[in-house]
C-alpha cells in the first residue's frame, strides 16, 4: 500500500490505459469465445453458459470488430502525435543496441553469472516483446484471418479454397500462440510475487517513483535529467 | 519460497503445455489436457474479473 507521502509518476497515458483495458477485454472474450470451437471436448461447457454457438460465434465477432477498431485508433492517434505533436512515444517502444545487451545481462543475472540486473528504460525488453507480439500475431495474423474468415463468400473471390481453409488452420494455431504469450504476460504482470495478485499501474496509469527507481531505474534517471521529476 | 510465489508458475505452465500439446493433435484428451485447458480458460474469466475490479477500485491522482 502507498504511504500518504508517497510521489507518483506518469508511466501510461489515459489514453493507453483506455487502449489496454479495450484491446485486453476484446483478446480475452475473443479467448473465451473462440477456443471452444478448436477443442470442443474440453471447452464444450462455455457455448453452453453462452446459449449455444450461434451466439458464441456472434459474441466472438463483435469482439474481433472491437480489437480491430482499437488497433485502428491507436495507430491513427500515434501516427497524428508523432507528426504534429512529436511526442516521444516511439523512443521508448522500438528496439535499442541497450535491448540486447539487457538480454545478455538477465540471462547472466538469472544464471548467476552476472552480479547486478540491468537497468531498464521505460520498457523492458521483455515488455517491447510483449507489445511487438500483440500488434504481429493478434492484430495482423488473427486480425487478417479473422477478417477473411468472417466472410467466406467475399473473399471467396478473390482467394482460392484451398488457401481459405489454410487461414482456417492458420487462425487456430496463431491462437494457441497468442493465449501462451498471454498467460504469461499475467505473470510478468500480476500474478509473480512482485506483483501478485494485481498491478493497478496499468488501470491508474502512476507508479510511485520508488517502484519506477527499483524495476526502471534508466527510465527514472531519463525524467529527472528532462526535470519531470526533481 | 511462499505457496503463492510458485502456484503462479504451476497454474501459467501447466495451462500453457497444456494449451501447446492440445494444439499438435498427438495429445488431444486426457484428464491433465482437460484440467489444463480449464485451468487456462479459468484463468482468463478471472482475469476479466480482476480487470473490472481493477479499473472500479483504482483511482488517478496525476492531472
Amino acid at each position: 500500500m502507498a504511504g500518504a507521502a508517497e510521489k507518483f509518476i506518469e508511466r501510461f497515458s489515459r489514453i493507453q490505459v483506455a487502449v489496454h483495458i479495450t484491446g485486453a477485454l476484446s483478446i480475452l472474450i475473443l479467448y473465451i469465445t473462440g477456443f471452444p470451437i478448436s477443442f470442443p471436448e474440453q471447452l464444450g461447457w462455455i457455448p453452453k453458459i453462452l446459449f449455444g454457438f450461434p451466439i458464441t460465434m456472434f459474441i466472438h465477432r463483435v469482439a474481433g470488430v472491437i480489437l480491430l477498431l482499437t488497433a485502428l485508433i491507436t495507430i491513427i492517434y500515434h501516427t497524428l502525435n508523432a507528426i504534429f505533436i512529436r511526442e516521444h512515444f516511439l523512443r521508448h517502444v522500438l528496439p535499442a543496441k541497450k535491448d540486447f545487451s539487457d538480454i545478455i545481462a538477465d540471462i547472466k543475472y538469472t544464471f548467476g553469472i552476472g552480479e547486478e540486473k540491468p537497468k531498464y528504460g521505460k520498457y523492458s525488453w521483455m515488455e517491447k516483446i510483449d507489445v511487438y507480439s500483440v500488434i504481429f500475431i493478434d492484430g495482423i495474423i488473427l486480425g487478417i484471418s479473422g477478417v477473411i474468415l468472417m466472410m467466406p463468400f467475399l473473399f471467396m473471390k478473390i482467394i482460392p479454397i484451398h488457401l481459405m481453409l489454410s487461414f482456417k488452420s492458420i487462425h487456430a494455431g496463431f491462437a494457441i500462440i497468442s493465449v501462451v504469450g498471454i498467460l504469461f504476460h499475467f505473470y510478468m504482470a500480476h500474478l509473480s510475487p512482485e506483483h501478485f495478485p494485481i498491478d493497478c499501474v496499468i488501470f491508474n496509469g502512476e507508479m510511485s517513483i520508488k517502484e519506477a527507481e527499483e524495476t526502471h531505474p534508466e527510465w527514472v534517471r531519463e525524467i529527472k535529467d528532462e526535470g519531470v521529476v526533481v | 519460497m511462499k505457496l503463492r510465489n510458485i502456484l503462479g508458475i504451476i497454474i501459467i505452465t501447466l495451462s500453457s503445455i497444456s494449451f501447446l500439446l492440445a494444439s499438435t493433435e498427438v495429445v488431444t484428451s486426457g484428464p491433465l489436457i482437460s484440467a489444463g485447458l480449464t485451468i487456462g480458460m479459468l484463468l482468463i474469466i478471472g482475469s476479466i474479473i480482476a480487470m473490472i475490479y481493477g479499473l472500479l477500485t483504482s483511482k488517478r491522482t496525476l492531472g
